[in-house]
């Protein structure tokens, strides 16, 4: 019997079963996000990963975000639904008004609850549901925004073995969340909104169809 | 109702470069000079873009956008602030969901347009 993890591409083989390695990326963004975002996915190739989207919104602004973000980058851009299995090469907008959970770092809940940091999706509620899986790799980012959403998220994340970015005071437009996450002393770059991108390009690698 | 921008602000020069500015790039805009104006505009039907100051006397922004959403007036409307204070302070974080954008003055020409190319094909 295996106990051995090896890797073999983006795949890996545990107790000789092959165990798919996913690459789950959560972002947590808010005032200011429309337009950062504009920024981030500008050209953005379709990456071997799961992006996951919180931004702080009005719900009838979901479809619009998509539909903008869907014209910059070769990923897929789409509303989460409840129930839904996470695949590689898509992003996936939060919608407005619930919290997004993952179970098993696969599959979302879109859950009723109180708001938390004073927002409905809340990032920190997102990034907490995520489960130590050996073979994920978790990147967590904080940008844009006001308040301290995504800062125990971000603490999370590090202890579930993640890597963290937060964006920088110089290209964010409200420099709150991103300052309250790197005050928990659980961020492991600070970057500037291109910063982040291509160190996640590189982190990721492009998506490569057998 | 065809889609508008909304300039909330007691600063009449504000007013009036916002209104030179987009007017020349074609928009239609509606100018305020006070929370309480801008209200009776919802409340009248107004459909579009809003750029609200924050300083102002007898309502500043923070109340306007608070009265807003306590008479459910938001619908498809965009709220963006467009403002001489730096940090928005920890009114901002309440109303974080409201705000989509913050605009600091002085702002250039270029910085207005792509602000309202980019939010006004978010209202809905």
């Amino acid at each position: 019997m295996l106990d051995d993890v090896f890797q073999a591409g983006s795949e890996s083989i545990k107790n000789g079963q092959i165990m798919n390695k996913r690459n789950i990326v959560i972002i947590g963004i808010s005032t200011g996000g429309p337009k950062t975002l504009r920024t981030f996915f500008d050209g953005m190739p379709l990456l071997d990963g799961s992006i996951i989207l919180v931004q702080h919104m009005i719900k009838c602004a979901n479809k619009s975000l998509c539909k903008t973000l869907n014209s910059l980058t070769e990923m897929e851009v789409r509303i989460a639904c409840h129930g839904e299995t996470i695949k590689p090469g898509v992003v996936y907008l939060a919608p407005s008004e619930v919290h997004l959970e993952l179970v098993n770092n696969q599959k979302f809940k879109l859950v009723n609850g109180p708001k938390v940091c004073y927002v409905r999706p809340a990032v920190d509620v997102t990034m907490k549901s995520i489960k130590r899986i050996t073979e994920d790799n978790i990147i967590g980012i904080i940008m844009t925004g006001m308040g301290k959403d995504g800062t125990d998220g971000i603490s999370h994340i590090k202890s579930v073995g993640g890597t963290t970015f937060a964006q920088d005071e110089k290209t964010s437009v409200i420099w709150g969340m991103p300052k309250a996450a790197i005050g928990t002393g659980h961020v492991d770059y600070i970057l500037s909104t291109e910063g982040i991108r291509n160190k996640l390009i590189s982190q990721l690698g492009r998506q490569v169809f057998s | 109702m065809d889609k508008q921008i909304m300039i909330v602000d007691d600063d009449p020069s504000i007013r009036e470069t916002v209104e030179i500015v987009l007017g020349a790039g074609g928009y239609s805009i509606c100018a305020v000079d006070s929370g309480m104006e801008c209200l009776e505009k919802l409340r009248k039907g107004f459909n579009g873009l809003i750029l609200m100051d924050i300083m102002m006397p007898k309502m500043h922004g923070w109340d306007t956008i608070a009265a807003i959403e306590d008479e459910g007036l938001h619908g498809g409307n965009v709220i963006c602030m467009l403002t001489a204070v730096h940090d928005p302070g920890p009114e901002l974080e309440k109303l974080t969901e409201c705000v989509m954008d913050y605009i600091r003055k002085p702002f250039t020409s270029e910085e207005l347009l792509g602000t309202v190319a980019e939010y006004l094909a978010y209202v809905q």
